[in-house]
């Protein structure tokens, strides 16, 4: 029960490469990635996938060329990755939520993102009552 | 009887004692003697006055309370007559309540507080007293599903003092997140509400239109007044003054959410066509409240589709083919719809939407899931039932262990209850059928162990409920007369 | 001017220790204070606590044995203290390994001139995780700042292959050393190393050659002279020592010569007389002994061979490491049994020192103490592959003061040898840059750094140069067995594969299967971290554990919570586990790190006695049922346990290792024996479920709703897929569905208790209290009688209440607390 969507962690993704990509060039955009992140150099902190952008961490680099080395597991990640992530710039998409498992990691009942109601305002949105505690003098949970 | 009796007699013997010694003050020992008498007497005065005349009560909730002050409300608390069947769980809900009252969080009394509230049986204060803790302490949901669970518990006599309490929190926490129809649901509860709730279930009737008749202007006003705090609540008032009074309203399914973004076009090829629309379900955050139905109808429907194409087979071979493994591409293809169909299910559940409802939102007019939905279904199924076996084993466990506390007793129950309440929706009437048999088995013992042996009335009883509930639900005839007797013990 | 850089890569072995140093082009060996290659893995601490370590402690095995100890390796992680009477110190094995690598350091520092600070240090490939954790430990005792852990197999691949013409292809690399056998296949592509499997065995070894010897002496000395030695008692311990010393000099020289005699002058007293060995022995006779031990090794490999696919003649390199490797018998059965010819020229003694070191450039260890020198320049962070099997590779910089006077504005590479330069980088907006270079291949490469200021002028960078070695390369190391963590079902969670590569982090969701009482200290949750390979939690390596009571939680745990279990490895396999409680907010960290169970013999011999009994019900059964195929497989594995028992006789007398070897070979008989038995109720349980589908869906079809019908198609072909794979617990839960979906339909019949009740009065042999199930099933039959089905009801739903349950799962779950 891995929280991340395949689609979210997919190591070609990761790695910023088409499915096409050589061994050598994934070794090479893995070794780099690497050495870029070492660097603390921004351009390299986050990487596009079809369900917006995520953080990229040297976890997540080793783990997708680690796969991607195994000629089967390879195959099956190709698969994933027939749909190009889209291009990284124009993206108003929702912002990049640093918890790779973000679409799952949903509660109903947790308060809602932080970036809803600025964005969002429903037109007809039932108004909310966040003083209602003190109402009864009860401190807000 | 014994407790009124008791204080008067002593009261008695006290004056008579009083007036026996007062004549032979002379010596020093007599003067002690009389002092203490004399003390003694206006100690047991005090005593009646305060317990027998509701002054306990009246200092607790007009002093120790407002002024935060958790140990004096829990002592005075406990004496008052109003707690009477369960001095323990009243007194811990008056310290809960000066507790909210204090602007810190202390640990050392919420850790005094635990030790009040492990007082068995657990009883309606002393469940409202763990809601309002778990609520102080910021656990918002395991307070509500407390204090909801109160009210159950409360359902014959809904007018104890606790049960408004309960009450109240859970008018102020949906008022808090805007669920507006939670509040109609509890105007519509024969709960004795304070005024407080009273205003917020009127500006629900007023805002939603639904519920008793929606409340005129003036009613607003008034209830508005006679509520408390009128600064606070002033622009709720305004609020929902602007809102036109609806007399009758046919209930208007409500609108779809509004999607989340502009959905880029969809690639033409079958597979990444199918990868696009998966991402686009993966998108709707959070899924349970902003995943449309049709959606994931289309890509569930995309599987079906592409897998029954056999394309992916073809597209398997040629690249095993080139990476040298093509001993393995009918593996890896079956990996791959694996992993499909487990986030379908993942999905499904997260979104708490089945999927031949997804389908059937889709396209009404084809149903029926094809090979990779199916896949995806029959995961979750065993998923939910693996957990549900799981749930009722625990709950099993509980009657071997004697220490459990009254409400941790309860969180098992509850887990159970909701993880069924989830794989229901999920399941149906057909998987509720299936479980019924082995889920009734073991919390009817439960609920018996609960009653007979340790005697948590206000927890077993919603338990016969439920059971004969759910027994009338899916028809088990045997089930339905038990729990028929169970519950009618309960009200004699 | 610039120094090549050193990597430093050390071979600590059970008999012998190696270290090799590697300057990019050249692995060159360290010579120790004899002028060999060869440490001696032996130390002896004197009366004085003077300490002498290799070649010269050897000399006193035999006249000190007390204060001289060797293979040591074999009981690192077990946590036993060495005692050495003469000083009265007891050391730990690590400590012994400490001072081992101690020597090797002064040694590096002695013919290179400086002492290393990081090293690579080689470790069987079945190691768990206790005595990779002791390695590591002997390293920090002895010194190294930093070191990193690579399994013995990998580095003698990186060797051969650094060395070899042509490396693509599957290998396998053969190591059959003092003590253990390790074998791997791994394979080359694009000048990539990739380990495909690994499997071995920890106690086979030159040592068995020896001891087979030694038996066989035994034998004749009993033969010759009515001596009776034995292994068993331990007033025999300093002959026996004495013989086996004699026995593996007689074996090396057996390699060369076709005869020689076992001599030993007063070996011990006979009767009130010293008694002389003077046996002779021909090779002949050795390989006969040794043969049987030889083909294990050769089954081992090929077993390895067919879980990947591959048939033996598929390979295109096989690798010889270790000592015994140079019998030529094993050679010629190994070559043999595989059917593909030797890699030769390779220093098999040696082949692994050589490999750590090459490894010790991929992962970037210079071994030079970090020098604090001040080059003049604009300092520029780089970071690259110190090994690349890449020709082109890039190189990552940023610069540290972009905003200082005359910093540059472009950089580029050129190569040492002037042959090649790289384009011009411009460096951005956050001064980071990436440079291109082109590699001389199966060399290291020295890049000066060129860089120049806006005004085209040349500009000096530190550091000024950079080296990068092309060459085969392994990127991460790969973990050895497989972790996991068990479940209360007796399950594994698998969280790494073997193989997987570290550092390595992982989370899953477990769930508590009962409730924890906040303040309770009866009350805990456990959740044991396994090593090993098998789905069975209890046949795994309980490795460490994490506890939680019920003191330490903030409020009670309901069964069923939520635990986010996180394991964390790092590049040397280092363990760290991390378990969050959302609902709580709590975390909990500390892990009891577990050692190495030692094997107390009483016990070992108790466990022997159960296993024995248990083969003995498994062998009168299959007879029973004349099941000739069984009683085969239980024949050998009869042969394993009486290999065991000679070793549990060893254990008796004293030697830890004999003991830990038996304690082994009893949990893979154990569970070979779980695997037979398995075998035997397969028929029974394949029947059951193909009965309970036939009687569930006669009631399903003449009771059931539609959608039950349906239900019950899906997990009938769910069923029959379980039964095709051989799965029996996936065909217990799907059989679990259908005999549900069966009763629901079957209680809509007016007589469904009075069936269940027959049928659960059947078993109530196994009622946890029998007296009072046999009155229930009394009470029962009275109802039944009666026809009073409300009565009958209450009755079976108490007798299903005492039947078994699933607690003995549980226990052998390491008493998980998860799920
Ligand atoms: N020429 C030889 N012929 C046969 N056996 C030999 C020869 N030389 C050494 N051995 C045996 O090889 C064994 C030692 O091998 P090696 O040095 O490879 O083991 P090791 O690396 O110390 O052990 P391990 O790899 O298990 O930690 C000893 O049992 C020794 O008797
Ligand atoms: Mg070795």
């Amino acid at each position: 029960m891995s929280t991340s969507p395949h689609q979210a962690i997919q190591p070609f993704y990761v790695l910023g490469l088409a499915p096409a990509a050589t061994r050598a060039e994934l070794e090479r955009e893995a070794q780099k990635l690497l050495g870029m992140l070492e660097l603390g150099l921004s351009s390299a902190a986050s990487y596009a996938t079809p369900l917006g952008p995520r953080q990229r961490t040297p976890e997540l680099i080793r783990q997708a060329i680690a796969e991607l080395r195994i000629p089967e597991r390879r195959l099956l990640h190709e698969l994933w990755a027939a749909l190009p992530a889209p291009a990284p710039q124009p993206q108003p998409q929702p912002a990049a939520d640093p918890s790779p498992g973000a679409p799952y990691r949903d509660h109903p009942a947790a308060p809602p993102p932080p970036h809803t109601p600025q964005t969002a305002p429903a037109p007809e949105a039932a108004p909310t009552f966040p003083g209602a505690f003190e109402l009864f003098a009860w401190r807000r949970p | 009887m014994t407790r009124c009796a008791a204080p008067a007699l002593l009261l008695l013997l006290a004056l008579v004692a009083h007036d026996a010694a007062a004549p032979q003050i002379n010596g020093r020992a007599d003067l002690v003697v009389a002092i203490l008498f004399t003390l003694f007497l206006w100690a047991a005065t005090l005593y009646t006055l305060l317990v027998q005349g509701g002054l306990t009560w009246t200092l607790t909730r007009w002093f120790a309370v407002p002024l935060g002050l958790p140990i004096t409300a829990y002592h005075l608390g406990r004496h008052a007559a109003r707690w009477r069947h369960d001095p323990h769980g009243g007194g811990a809900l008056m310290a809960v309540l000066a507790l909210h009252r204090r602007p810190e969080r202390e640990p050392a009394v919420a850790e005094r507080l635990q030790t009040w509230l492990a007082a068995n049986p657990l009883k309606t204060a002393g469940l409202v007293a763990n809601g309002l803790r778990y609520a102080l302490h910021g656990e918002r949901d395991l307070a509500r599903d407390l204090l909801q669970a109160a009210l159950t518990a409360e359902a014959d006599r809904p007018s104890t003092l606790a049960a408004t309490y309960a009450a109240d929190w859970l008018c102020a926490d949906a008022a808090a997140r805007g669920a507006w129809d939670e509040l109609i649901d509890l105007g519509a509860r024969p709960i004795a509400t304070s005024r407080g709730a009273a205003f917020l279930i009127a500006v629900a009737r007023r805002l939603l239109g639904r519920g008793a008749p929606s409340p005129t202007d003036a009613g607003l006003r008034l209830a508005w007044w006679l509520a408390p705090r009128h600064s606070l609540t002033r622009p709720l008032l305004l609020r929902a003054l602007a809102q036109p009074r609806v007399l009758h309203r046919s209930p208007a399914p409500p609108p779809p959410p509004p999607p989340p973004h502009e959905d880029p076009p969809l690639p033409q090829d079958p597979l990444p066509r199918a990868l696009a629309l998966h991402a686009r379900v993966l998108l709707a955050a959070p899924l349970a409240l902003r995943l449309q139905p049709a959606r994931l109808g289309d890509a569930c429907r995309a599987w079906d589709d592409l897998h029954r194409s056999g394309l992916i087979h073809q597209l398997t071979a040629e690249r095993a083919l080139h990476l040298g493994v093509s001993a393995r591409a009918e593996a890896v293809q079956d990996a791959f719809f694996a992993e499909v169909a487990a986030d379908l299910a993942a999905i499904s559940e997260r979104a708490a939407l089945p999927l031949p409802q997804a389908l059937a939102a889709a396209d009404p007019a084809e149903p029926t899931p094809g090979a990779i939905t199916e896949r995806a279904i029959a995961q979750l199924r065993s998923r939910l039932l693996t957990e549900l076996e799981a749930a009722i084993d625990a709950l099993d466990a509980c009657a071997a262990r004697p220490a459990l506390p009254a409400l941790d007793a309860w969180r098992e129950w509850e887990r159970l209850r909701q993880l069924h309440h989830r794989a229901a929706a999920l399941g149906g009437t057909a998987l509720r059928q299936l479980v019924f048999p082995g889920l009734h088995r073991s919390a009817c013992n439960f609920a018996v162990w609960l009653w007979n042996e340790r005697k948590e009335h206000a927890i077993a009883a919603p338990i016969f409920r439920w059971l004969l509930a759910e027994a009338e639900h899916v028809g088990d005839e045997a089930a339905i007369t038990l729990q028929r007797k169970n519950v009618g013990v309960k009200a004699s | 001017m610039i120094t090549a850089p050193r990597y430093v890569g050390i071979d600590l072995g059970t008999t012998n220790s190696t270290a090799a140093v590697f300057d990019g082009d050249r692995v060159t060996l360290v010579r120790n204070a004899q002028g060999g290659h060869l440490t001696p893995s032996i130390v002896r601490i004197d009366a004085r606590g003077g300490l002498t370590i290799g070649a010269r402690a050897r000399r006193y095995l035999e006249s000190d044995p007390e204060n001289t100890r060797s293979e040591f390796k074999r009981l690192m992680g077990t946590g036993q203290e060495l005692l050495f009477p003469a000083s009265g110190r007891r050391l730990r094995p690590q400590e012994l390994s400490a001072e081992l690598l101690r020597a090797l350091r002064a040694d590096i520092e002695e013919q290179f001139g400086f002492v290393p600070d990081h090293a690579v240090i080689s470790v069987p490939a079945l190691f768990e995780l206790p005595q990779s954790d002791a390695t590591a430990e002997a390293a920090r005792l002895a010194g190294f700042q930093r070191i990193e852990l690579i399994q013995e197999p990998i580095a003698s691949a990186l060797a051969a292959g650094w060395t070899a013409e042509e490396s693509a292809g599957a290998w396998l690399v053969y190591d059959l050393g003092g003590g253990t056998f390790d074998v791997s296949l791994l394979e080359t592509r694009d000048g990539l190393l990739r380990v495909i499997g690994h499997d071995g065995d920890n106690f086979l070894g030159g040592r068995d050659f020896d001891w087979a010897l030694v038996e066989w002496a035994l034998g004749k000395i009993k033969e010759q002279s009515g001596l009776d030695l034995s292994r068993a008692d331990p007033a025999h311990a300093p002959a026996l020592r004495k013989l086996k010393l004699a026995a593996e000099e007689a074996k090396i020289e057996l390699t060369r010569a076709e005869r020689t005699t076992l001599s030993i002058p007063a070996l011990t007293l006979h009767q009130g007389a010293p008694y002389d060995l003077d046996l002779p022995i021909d090779r002949a006779t050795l390989e006969r002994l040794c043969a049987p031990i030889i083909d294990r090794s050769v089954e081992v490999c090929r077993r390895l061979l067919a879980a990947h696919g591959l048939a033996p003649g598929g390979l295109d390199h096989v690798v010889m490491v270790g000592g015994p490797s140079v019998t030529p018998l094993v050679r010629q059965r190994v070559s043999a049994g595989l059917g593909v010819a030797l890699s030769d020229g390779l220093d098999p003694m040696t082949l692994v020192a050589q490999g750590a070191a090459i490894y010790a450039a991929t992962a970037g260890l210079d071994a030079r103490p970090s020098a604090s020198d001040v080059q003049p320049g604009h300092r520029v962070w780089l970071h690259y592959p110190a090994m690349s099997s890449d020709l082109t590779p890039h190189v990552v910089g940023r610069l540290v003061e972009p905003k200082a006077p005359g910093a540059p504005t472009q950089l580029r590479l050129r190569r040492g040898d002037d042959l090649w330069e790289g384009p011009w980088a411009d460096i951005d907006a956050e001064a980071s840059f990436i440079l291109s270079t082109s590699l001389l291949a199966r060399r290291a490469n020295v890049f000066r750094i060129e860089a120049r200021a806006a005004d085209g002028k040349p500009v000096e960078v530190s550091p000024p140069a950079i080296t990068i070695v092309q060459g085969l390369t392994i990127h991460d190391p790969p973990l050895s067995r497989t972790i996991g963590v068990a479940l209360a079902n007796d399950q594994v969670r698998v969280y790494f594969e073997r193989g997987a590569p570290l550092p390595a982090r992982r989370t899953f969701t477990l769930y508590t299967v009962a409730g924890v009482i906040r303040g309770s200290e009866d009350d805990a949750l456990k959740i044991p971290i396994v090593q090993g390979e098998y789905d069975e939690a209890h046949f795994c390596r309980l490795v460490g554990a994490l506890v939680i009571t019920g003191k330490d939680l903030k409020d009670s745990l309901p069964s069923g919570s939520e635990i986010e279990m996180t394991l964390e490895l790092d590049r040397g396999g280092r363990l760290s586990a991390r378990a969050l409680i959302p609902a709580l907010a709590q975390v909990f960290e500390d892990v009891a790190q577990l050692l190495v169970p030692l094997a107390d013999p009483e016990v070992l011999a108790a466990t022997f006695d159960v296993v024995r009994g248990r083969i003995a019900g498994l062998r009168a059964d299959a007879f029973r049922r004349g099941a000739i195929a069984q009683l085969d497989r239980l024949s050998a594995v009869q042969a394993d346990l009486d290999a065991a028992h000679v070793d549990l006789e060893a254990a008796r007398g004293g030697d830890a290792d004999a003991a830990q070897k038996a304690r082994r070979a009893l949990l893979e008989i154990d569970a070979d024996l779980e695997q037979l038995e398995l075998d035997r109720r397969w028929p029974e349980l394949d029947r059951e479920a193909r009965e309970s589908t036939i009687w569930a869906s006669s009631w399903v079809s003449e009771l059931g709703l539609p959608h039950e019908q349906r239900l019950l198609d899906e997990t009938m072909k769910a069923l029959d897929k379980a039964r095709q794979e051989r799965d029996p617990l996936e065909l217990q839960r799907q059989l679990r569905l259908v005999s549900r979906l069966g009763n629901t339909a079957s209680l809509r019949h007016p007589e469904a208790w009075s069936r269940r009740f027959e049928s659960a009065a059947s078993e109530i042999s196994g009622a946890t209290d029998l007296v009072k199930a046999q009155a229930l099933v009394k009470e029962g039959r009275e109802a039944l009688a009666r026809g009073d089905q409300g009565a009958l009801r209450a009755v079976t739903q108490k007798l299903w209440q005492l039947l078994p349950s699933d607690v003995e799962r549980r226990r052998l779950g390491y008493d998980s607390g998860v799920r």
